[in-house]
């Protein structure tokens, strides 16, 4: 089943006229944004300078550090009174990175969810609860509008109280699910805790963070789903960007939408078809908020083409990060980030540690920081009060509860050349 | 200040009323046909579409309380089906 045929199934060549087409809109429409034009006239290129799609390898990359130095508005391409709705997604360092949407962009971004919704057989007779958050993060609204665009019943049921989770499942005859996989375990443990059947249940669309081929056998046997995998971010809208067909054997990224390359992430230089190296998206339709050449850091591959289902080629499952960004229960944290925070605040040092492990499916952050002997009274009292600070001031930037550890001045490992400050204890999930 | 639907906000009283009568009397009838729960309802409490005759009628209709609501978990109450439902 297709949600737009002709799209999903364009021909090579109709592709790249399309795809060129899109890439010379998105190059005119960058003009309005003052990181672009200097880009393109340090780069000494003018708008005639694409004349092919190879071309756009002239172009220098865009990063996730690049978005910040826009905060907040600054990548905008459109007047404020155009856009519609802003998201946000954790930045590198201290201030989030903001993203815009047009109301074009709104209702294109929910086309491409209907056509992953569709893609995977689920339509109008379905009922759909949506397990992630429905704030800032682009997981909750987006698959929302995407599955009431097909006629999907849908619960906004967001993330949290995992026993009434369970209860609207089976009192409402939910057949399909999405949330992030270490979501789904802990979901199907509580299930199995209350004796609970969820029969219902035929779809789990699973995402936000990566996940293997043996926690899909696990998802599926344990909530009789079978279970599919969903890619984006939000700098590309959020999810939609790629998502698994009913082979289940790689995903399909929306080629008329986005122009892929595949990189090395050392010398920027192109790979050879099939090898690994770091996702590079020129989205192709963005209105609000026009990119060229982001860098994703996730790494992957590009498939041979010819999928059974007659859709474009498919990109390898992500397999990890070509920088240091990590995913906890879904929210994306940089180390930096964690440095930022504890650097402001006087009464700890500059020297910290954290270790990531999964508790009951679910992931836990303990972040070890040194207590600064200049500031500390040494009153108990006021440790347990520097410790709640320090809890809160992360809890504030990362948007994540995390365990807080004061340790000695001293005791914490110093490093010479590249400090390893995260431990991540998960098993590969 | 501007209206965003000026031809309903900006309506005349009476014509308003006029809208509201025959609003009530077709939902009604959808829910006297379609609503086991208002069926059984208007029969308890003795009244027909039919009886509805202007908008101060609508005094005959029964109250709906919210334990009606509780009562009718999960979906009892709905007039559409599973396929119409968007959310």
């Amino acid at each position: 089943m297709f949600w737009d045929e002709k799209a999903e199934s364009l021909k090579p060549d109709e592709l790249r006229v399309l795809q060129l087409r899109r890439l010379k809109k998105t190059l005119s429409q960058v003009q309005h944004v003052g990181f672009y034009r200097n880009l393109l006239s340090g780069a000494g290129l003018k708008s005639s300078s694409i004349k092919t799609l190879e071309d756009i390898r002239k172009i220098p990359f865009t990063r996730k550090q690049d978005l910040r130095g826009g905060y907040p508005f600054g990548f905008f391409a459109v007047p404020l009174q155009k856009i519609v709705r802003i998201h946000t997604t954790s930045g590198t360092t201290g201030k989030p990175t903001v993203v815009g949407y047009t109301r074009k962009d709104l209702d294109i971004w929910s086309d491409l969810i209907a056509r992953n919704m569709t893609m995977v057989g689920v339509g109008e007779k379905d009922v759909f609860q949506n397990m992630v958050n429905y704030g800032m993060f682009t997981g909750g609204l987006g698959f929302h509008y995407g599955a009431e665009k097909i006629g999907m019943t849908v619960i906004p049921s967001a993330t949290g109280n995992t026993k009434r989770q369970i209860e609207m499942i089976k009192d409402f005859g939910v057949t399909t699910i999405h949330c992030t996989p270490s979501y789904a375990m802990h979901l199907s443990e509580i299930a199995e805790e209350m004796n609970v059947s969820l029969d219902s249940l035929k779809t789990g669309i699973f995402g936000a963070e990566p996940w293997s081929e043996s926690v899909r056998l696990t998802l599926e046997k344990r909530l009789g789903v079978t279970a599919y995998d969903s890619y984006g971010l939000s700098e590309l809208f959020g999810p939609g960007v790629a998502f698994e067909c009913p082979e289940r054997d790689g995903l399909h990224i929306w080629h008329d939408c986005f122009y892929v390359e595949i990189i090395d992430p050392n010398t920027g230089e192109q790979v050879s078809d099939g090898e690994r190296g770091e996702l590079v998206v020129t989205p192709l339709v963005k209105e609000a908020m026009p990119l060229l050449r982001y860098r994703t850091g996730d790494v992957t591959f590009l498939m041979e083409d010819g999928c059974l289902c007659r859709r474009g080629q498919k990109i390898a499952r992500i397999t990890g990060r070509s920088d240091d960004m990590l995913v906890i229960r879904g929210i994306n944290v940089f180390p930096s980030q964690i440095e930022h925070v504890l650097l402001k605040i006087p009464e700890v040092g500059n020297q910290f540690m954290v270790y990531i492990d999964r508790i009951n499916h679910l992931d836990e952050m303990t972040v070890e920081v040194e207590i600064n002997r200049e500031y500390f009274s040494g009153e108990l009292a006021d440790l347990a009060r520097l410790q709640k600070k320090v809890v809160k001031e992360l809890r504030d930037a990362l948007e994540l509860r995390t365990t807080v550890k004061l340790v000695e001045p001293g005791s914490l490992p110093r490093f010479e050349g590249k400090a390893k400050r995260v431990i991540d204890r998960r098993e590969a999930v | 200040m501007k209206s965003w639907e000026p031809r309903i906000e900006e309506m005349p009283r009476e014509d308003l009323q006029k809208m509201q009568y025959k609003l009530l009397k077709s939902l009604t009838y959808r829910l006297y046909s379609f609503s086991p729960f208002y069926h059984e309802r208007m029969k308890e409490q003795n009244v027909h579409p039919d009886d509805i005759r202007d908008l101060s009628d609508v005094r005959k209709l029964p109250f709906m309380f919210k334990r009606d609501l509780r009562d009718s978990y999960p979906d009892k109450i709905f007039t559409s089906t599973q396929e119409e439902l968007v959310r």
